[in-house]
């Protein structure tokens, strides 16, 4: 007997900003052999912009419009000192010990009332978070994007631990460090927000993938996957082509990061770890099928489903194996997932729904057109013959 | 304050250089023989940490015998060696006999990696300390001999740590030339179709060089167990990325240049962060009112900037450095003069 209520509206958002991630992922591993073990970067970078920017930028557009509302937040959050000037909320909006009273009580209120402001300060943390993306998708495989692709696979890996673990984490004056932020939202209702804002993404990021990989472009891809000197003896750019399944996934991740922010309303940067947002999609594209659009999400589905009911189950399955439950806690899971991952890659290492050959214009056609133009040539060369 | 770092920072330095040496040796020699990028290494070195741990816990409790620095990372390799010939032959061999590409196996390693690692914590959670009353986060820095240096009384790992070093690069390298095995591993590397048609059992080389490798591993483990705060296998998520700094800075084609390579990343990493750190603090942060923060933090910073530096201008390494053409250029400098 199952319980419907654990399929919530914020477990609905989970496994939509999964669908992108997975999809994405797709692109670079499954389409274009790009093996990227660095995706919690940049599903954190969308929630960066969401905090870390985000309340930034709400500051300073506060203090520009309503000066006398932004010196009240600040004597609310006890850091108005003699000759506070714009920059004192823009530092205080970020700061751990100000955030959450400027954010919760001045910015959101702020921004949802004013429907100009609001679409203005949407459109440049969207733009923030596409851009953020794109810098360090370049960054984190340059060095690499000539190299084998075990080369690759280690510079996404180090490149996103180190900013996530070590510069996120430990910077508070960027994002928080450790103790996180809470992030700007949008609208009345943030989680309606989220909620339509990720499924309107992963509709978008499933249709253009689809187009993506039955596209000329897609083909490319898939030389550069199966046969790296083969593409390149025919004229295909193999740095390029990775960069661009790399740039275009990265915007993706980092905008599937954002909008799961706004149903959290915050972030920490240790909850985008390697686990989590990482690991998690590659077990669910692998469980799917990889370089197949429709087996990543069905896979991140069928996923997320059974680790929603195995979480649900968790306490009468640890009191079944003896185990003290809060000891178990996310141990089980993740021994069970990677457990999960090495038996499909035995058993059915195409997973669920198989990669299928692109679509092409069929043959029929093309050859009818191809025909048919060289006739209609003759013809034109020919008439008297006829 | 002063620029260079004091002589207990430097030793414990030398010795964090010399363990991760030894892990990007055994991540190289891995590499070479059967072409997959082990990103469970890390997590195979803690293997011997915790076998340290309870080994202090259960028998070297009341500290002071040097016998533990023999025992432990004898126990904690040979626990490791077999974690990794099991990985190899249970897991990888027959995934790669199913077809499976580098990428597949490179997520292989890294499922094991999450497996290993939970089933470390769920040991040092699950298991009851009889000396130590919690194993997991346990600080055993107490319970090494005292040791003192130029009248300092300094950590004794950090002094065992290198010469174990040296005693097991010394002793592989004399399996690889002394021994009929190790030049068939090394005929193996050169040329696995060869040498198999030459009669080398290349399955069996495989097998023995992943056990190498998660002794070398289990070994620097077990005496990094001192090195820590406290015992914690979820370290091995960041000390995977200076492993494979090390190797990729030693080119990832010559098992004694991972070594040297890991050695140059570890002492980069902390020597030269230090270094980089007062040298801000006392110069630039008064000079030009930069943020007073201590750069120290960072250290990883450097091993990834070292590995883009590496991979942009030298893809092979330091081991694909023409050396005899450097010393002749500088001898010729000099002989100029």
């Amino acid at each position: 007997m199952v319980n419907w209520w654990i399929f919530s509206d914020s477990f609905l958002i989970t496994v939509l900003a999964y669908i992108v991630v997975s999809i994405s992922l797709n692109l670079e591993a499954g389409f274009t052999g790009v093996p990227n073990f660095g995706k919690h970067l940049f599903v954190f970078l969308g929630a960066f912009a969401a905090q870390g920017i985000g309340v930034r930028i709400a500051a300073w557009l506060y203090q520009a419009l309503s000066p006398e509302a932004a010196r009240q937040a600040l004597a609310e959050a006890g850091r108005l000192v003699p000759g506070a000037h714009w920059a004192s909320i823009v530092e205080a909006a970020a700061d751990t010990g100000a955030n959450r009273i400027i954010v919760n009580n001045y910015l959101r209120p702020f921004v949802t009332e004013n429907l100009v402001v609001e679409v203005a300060l949407l459109a440049i943390v969207l733009g923030v978070t596409i851009l953020l993306a794109m810098v360090f998708g370049l960054l984190a495989s340059y060095a690499a994007l000539r190299l084998r692709e075990e080369y690759l696979a280690i510079l996404l890996l180090s490149f996103s631990e180190l900013m996530v673990m070590v510069i996120f984490y430990q910077t508070e004056s960027l994002n928080g460090g450790n103790k996180g932020l809470w992030a700007i939202t949008f609208t009345k209702n943030p989680i309606r927000f989220a909620l339509a804002g990720s499924a309107v993404l992963a509709a978008l990021a499933f249709l253009y993938a689809e187009r993506l990989a039955n596209s000329p472009m897609g083909r490319a891809m898939r030389a550069v996957r199966d046969d790296e000197i083969a593409a390149s003896v025919f004229g295909r750019d193999i740095a390029s082509i990775r960069l661009k399944a790399i740039i275009a996934a990265s915007v993706l991740a980092a905008l599937a990061g954002f909008f799961y922010t706004q149903n959290n309303a915050s972030a920490t940067a240790i909850t985008f770890n390697r686990v989590v947002w990482t690991f998690l999609p590659w077990a669910m594209i692998i469980l799917g099928g990889m370089a197949n659009n429709m087996g990543a999400v069905v896979g991140t589905i069928v996923f997320l489903i059974g680790k929603r009911l195995f979480e649900y189950y968790q306490e009468p399955i640890g009191e079944l194996l003896h185990i003290q439950a809060e000891l178990v806690g996310s141990m089980l899971p993740n021994i069970l997932i990677g457990v999960l991952i090495l038996v499909i890659l035995y058993v059915r290492p195409q997973g669920i729904i198989p990669e299928h050959i692109s679509k092409t214009v069929e043959f029929n056609k093309l050859a009818g057109e191809v025909l048919g133009e060289e006739s209609a040539e003759k013809d034109a060369k020919h008439p008297q013959e006829t | 304050m002063p620029i260079l770092p004091g002589l207990t920072y430097t030793l414990s330095s030398l010795a964090y250089a010399a363990a991760i040496g030894l892990l990007s040796m055994g991540l190289t020699l891995t590499y070479l023989t059967t072409k997959i990028p082990n990103f469970a290494h890390a997590t195979i070195g803690m293997i011997g940490s915790v076998v340290m741990l309870i080994l202090i816990d259960r028998i070297f409790y009341d500290s002071n015998s040097w016998l533990i620095f023999l025992l432990g990372p004898i126990a904690g390799g040979a626990a490791a060696a077999a974690f990794g010939v099991l990985m190899y032959r249970a897991i990888l061999k027959p995934l790669a006999d199913r077809g499976n590409s580098v990428i597949g196996l490179m997520i292989a390693t890294l499922a094991v990696d999450i497996i290993l690692l939970n089933i470390l914590t769920l040991i040092l959670n699950l298991m009851p300390g009889e000396h130590i009353p919690k194993l997991i986060g346990a600080n055993v820095v107490g319970f090494q001999p005292k040791i003192r240096v130029a009248g300092i009384v300094v950590d004794s790992y950090t002094i065992v740590l290198p010469i174990t070093a040296l005693v097991l690069t010394t002793l592989f390298h004399l399996f690889l030339t002394r021994t009929s095995f190790g030049v068939a591993m090394r005929a193996t590397i050169e040329n696995p179709d060869l040498a198999s048609a030459m009669g080398v059992n290349v399955s069996l080389v495989y097998t023995v060089s992943w056990a190498l490798s998660g002794f070398l591993a289990g070994a620097a483990g077990a005496l990094m167990a001192f090195a820590f705060k406290g015992v914690d296998p979820a370290v091995s998520a960041l000390v995977i990325v200076t492993v494979f700094a090390g190797s990729i800075v030693g080119g990832l084609t010559s098992v004694y240049w991972g070594l040297i390579g890991g050695i140059v990343v570890g002492l980069a990493e902390k020597l030269g962060t230090t270094i980089i750190n007062n040298l801000y603090r006392t110069l630039l942060v008064p000079g030009l009112g930069l943020p007073n923060i201590s750069l120290v933090n960072y250290e990883k910073v450097m091993s990834l900037g070292l590995v883009i530096m590496v991979l942009l201008y030298a893809p092979q390494g330091l081991a694909g450095v023409d050396w005899g053409r450097i010393l002749r250029k500088i001898k010729s400098v000099k002989g100029g003069r």
